[in-house]
């Protein structure tokens, strides 16, 4: 049964996060054995969009164009951006509905053991866009993490005359304080917001 | 078998698989270890949101071989006072103890040190000298310590009136126009940095840092050097 082709494949699906020799064997099977087209479709659609998907040319999304389709967007307000470290972090944003900015992806955050600098992350980029699109809000959507403080704190040192805010932390909606870990009971005492009347 | 509990402050950590991560852990009683956390990024995982550096922390573990198994987490203090300048340093100290420390090798000494570190720097107003001060402990404690006392050649003491440059294998060398006065030099071993020069004592420190690692650089130093401010 066992043939280097196939060999092959079951390597080829260990690249994947999360797949083991056992499970690609599985996945192999499945797909050459009961779903043929499926398998077509994954091979195309691997193929087209290794071919087509490239980062933005302005905020480092993946697209198929040159800009993505926030940044060709007139209707959203041009004048804030809202870093984000992953491709993912930007979608759920936008799944919100909530937030009708710009974006910038850094695909990282700052970390020297991992050896990601500021070039790594593209903050050259990102500043020079800051700078000639006039924009007037930085909105840090970090993780809550040492690297994630130190990459917002390197970019709030790098600008001059910007709002900068970052994203704030708490209680998760429907959530229990008597659950919550305390580190971020204490941040969300730090970050408290007054009730409005209205 | 019961697991014994340890203390240990979390180093680094990184993503393994979906949910779990890999961290590096300085424990008071058998140095560095590599532990898996399994299921820690998920929210209900008892690992979730404890396992963060500059806490200390209580875990257990359990394996035999180089990658053990985290097994329970217990923070001791909260470190809430992120969000400030502190954090280059505190990335900065990491990398450094990553590379400067040998896996497995007790250091319970260091550890301590590593311990009354923290709780000075987060307290402290005058960060660069707490810094300063424990890249001298840590380098004379892992063997790298400099011998202010001594001029490399005649052996003879630091005198007040004369310059030196550091050679770090070695020590202070006398020079003409050398960087470090014999009086900043007796000043620092005496442990009073109050009117010593900030950048010429970091410059010492990196050279000696530098040695230790063995012409290894540290990429934070690059990356926090671009600061403007």
């Amino acid at each position: 049964m066992s043939s280097d082709l196939l060999d092959k494949l079951i390597k080829a699906l260990t690249v994947l996060p999360g797949v083991g020799k056992k499970s690609a064997q599985r996945m192999a099977l499945y797909l050459l054995d009961k779903n043929k087209s499926g398998a077509r479709e994954i091979a195309n659609s691997l193929n087209d969009a290794l071919d087509n998907i490239q980062r933005c040319k302005s905020c480092r999304m993946l697209t198929t164009n040159d800009l993505c389709h926030v940044c060709q967007d007139e209707t959203r307000d041009s004048l804030s951006i809202c870093v984000v470290e992953s491709p993912s972090d930007l979608l759920a944003i936008e799944s919100t509905g909530g937030y009708k900015g710009k974006y910038f992806v850094l695909m990282g955050r700052l970390s020297p053991l991992d050896n990601l600098g500021p070039d790594d992350l593209g903050i050259p980029q990102l500043l020079e866009r800051i700078d000639k699109e006039n924009m007037k809000e930085i909105i840090l959507a970090l993780s809550s993490t040492v690297e994630g403080d130190a990459t917002a704190i390197f970019i709030k040192d790098h600008v001059e005359n910007i709002k900068v805010s970052r994203i704030s932390y708490g209680i998760p909606i429907g959530g229990e304080l008597e659950y919550v870990d305390s580190n971020t009971i204490a941040r969300s005492i730090i970050g408290r917001v007054e009730i409005n009347d209205d | 078998m019961t697991e014994l509990w340890h203390d240990a402050f979390l180093l680094h950590q990184r993503p393994y698989g979906n949910t779990s991560v890999i961290a590096e852990m300085f424990t008071l009683e058998n140095g560095r270890i590599s532990v898996i956390a399994r299921g820690a990024k998920k929210p209900k995982s008892k690992f979730f949101g404890v396992l963060s550096p500059f806490s200390k922390l209580r875990i257990t573990y359990r394996g035999r071989s180089e990658l053990k198994t985290l097994t329970n987490v217990d923070k001791e203090d909260i470190f809430s006072d992120s969000f400030s300048k502190l954090s280059y340093t505190l990335l900065y100290i990491n990398e450094l103890l990553i590379k400067i420390l040998p896996q497995g090798a007790p250091q319970s000494e260091l550890f301590k040190l590593y311990d009354k570190f923290l709780i000075e720097v987060k307290s402290s107003e005058e960060i660069d000298i707490v810094l300063r001060k424990f890249e001298l402990d840590l380098l004379e404690m892992l063997g790298y310590g400099i011998n202010f006392i001594n001029e490399v050649d005649s052996g003879q003491s630091i005198e007040l009136n004369k310059s030196y440059d550091f050679v770090p294998e070695l020590g202070f060398k006398e020079s003409p126009n050398g960087l470090f006065e014999g009086n900043e030099i007796i000043s620092i071993s005496k442990l009073n940095f109050k009117d010593i020069n900030k950048k010429k004592f970091k410059s010492l420190t990196t050279m000696a840092i530098g040695y230790s690692l063995d012409g290894g650089d540290l990429k934070s130093r690059e990356i926090f050097k671009t600061l403007k401010k």
